[in-house]
């Protein structure tokens, strides 16, 4: 199991930056290799795949997503899928908790893990939990980078 | 079940590359196929076109350099045939007893060194003894011939700097210098080895201290890798003593970045690494007196 916790502290406050999750969109650029997201139930269920290479082989995941929400302040996303070559089971389940911060700003804490198993993970468990982890670090640095920008910082 | 694919059978590294560029992610190299195969039946890869190097002109060929000062191996050259070429024993005896001892019969069979290093799956021997030897592969590819140190072309776990559109066509693999002896041990519970560990010790003149150690540990990281820290530590020993057994072996694989698998823990695969250093650098020390 690939852990993550991440804190990132955001110029803008908590409601800015709670509208700015719910881009479904621009929150799926910020996951590696995330495609063809589908709003299944707005707010609640969506898919989406996520694709990566290990050498010559390219490994599928379409994922069922499932998220809950309590405005502003946590959102818990659960996420499941079997890769579509071998048909393994992936989890991955992400905490995102928001709490004010200094002059109007936003902490956000990211809490959550990855999870691979069956033969996905037998025939190359040190390959997959190296990406899976990797996934998980762009994924929250990409998220930072997404409230970098001027719009955010000039909305607080 | 193996899916249905098309073989093709190029008689060039010129029409391999064309096809490589033709296929793009839908074609795959294929030499032995003991690693490819496997994972195709597993499902994995799902090539339309697999492109046989074994047609290849020249691509076999097992022979000492004009200059005499290394042995060029092509890429398609089996496991079987470097563990029984004259050359090989006795020019690169280190390579051949890796070679002996890579997975089963089968595999040496038909598994070639090119595909081996291409493949790149991180629980193999050859990259860890080529690696003390100073290796060096050559790739053909639509912009030309280039040639690059081994510890470059291994960039990880199935991955290498192999281009999309080459292909490794053979290996050049120093002679050791004179007096220079070598040991290659494997350890695992499973089919792939859990570590491997090559030593290579070129003694000074009068076969008493070490002049040069080269060592190296595959299987434990994601790819193999020479220990330089262990290396230099080795300098001037005393080829008696590291028979007796270097006390610092034991410590020789903290630095390395293991990764956990059904291989064994991170911890377990540093502390294998460090009793196969210190056997291997006793049975080379040995070798390298007689």
């Amino acid at each position: 199991m690939i852990e993550l916790r991440r804190v990132i502290d955001v110029a803008a406050a908590p409601e800015v930056v709670w509208r700015r999750l719910w881009d479904v969109p621009a929150l799926a650029r910020c996951i590696p290799g995330c495609e063809g997201v589908e709003t299944v139930e707005a707010e609640r269920r969506y898919r989406a795949t996520i694709s990566d290479r290990v050498g010559p082989f390219r490994i599928a995941i379409p994922l069922d997503v499932r998220v809950e929400s309590t405005p502003p302040t946590r959102l818990s996303l659960t996420a499941a899928g079997r890769d579509s070559a071998l048909g393994s089971p992936v989890t991955v389940a992400l905490e995102v908790s928001l709490a004010p911060a200094g002059a109007g700003g936003t902490r956000l804490t990211l809490a959550g893990h990855g999870d691979v198993g069956g033969k996905l993970a037998a025939l190359g468990q040190g390959v997959i939990d190296r990406k899976t982890r990797e996934i998980l670090d762009r994924f929250a640095g990409n998220l930072a980078g997404l409230f970098v920008d001027g719009a955010d910082a000039a909305a607080v | 079940m193996l899916p249905p694919f098309e073989i093709h059978q190029p008689v060039t590294a010129a029409e391999a590359v064309a096809l490589r560029a033709r296929f793009g992610e839908a074609g795959a190299l294929y030499a032995g196929g003991s690693e490819l195969l496997l994972a195709m039946k597993e499902g994995l890869g799902g090539f339309a076109h697999l492109i046989d190097v074994k047609t290849i002109a020249g691509l076999a060929g097992l022979t000492l350099a004009p200059d005499g000062r290394a042995v060029t191996i092509g890429a398609a050259v089996t496991h079987r045939t470097l563990e029984r070429s004259p050359l090989v024993r006795e020019r690169l005896p280190l390579v051949a007893e890796m070679a002996r001892q890579v997975a089963n019969a089968r595999v040496r069979a038909v598994g070639t060194l090119g595909g081996n290093l291409c493949f790149a799956e991180p629980h193999s021997d050859p990259p860890t003894a080529l690696l003390v030897h100073g290796a060096r592969v050559a790739l053909a590819g639509a912009s030309g011939a280039r040639r690059l140190p081994l510890a470059d072309f291994l960039v990880g776990p199935y991955e290498s700097a192999l281009g999309p559109d080459e292909i490794l066509t053979h290996v050049d693999v120093p002679l050791p210098p004179a007096r220079a002896a070598g040991a290659y041990l494997k350890f695992g519970m499973h089919e792939r080895p859990t570590v491997g560990v090559a030593v290579l010790l070129v003694p000074d003149e009068h076969r008493a201290a070490l002049a040069e150690a080269r060592v190296a540990v595959g299987c434990v990281g994601p790819v193999a890798t020479r220990l330089p820290a262990v290396e230099s530590a080795l300098a001037g020993a005393r080829l008696a003593d590291l028979e007796a057994g270097w006390p610092d072996a034991a410590r020789a694989g903290e630095a390395l970045d293991a990764v956990s698998d059904l291989h064994g823990s991170a911890d377990y695969k540093r502390a294998m690494a460090g009793v196969f250093v210190g056997r291997a650098l006793a049975l080379a020390a040995r070798r390298a007196r007689s």
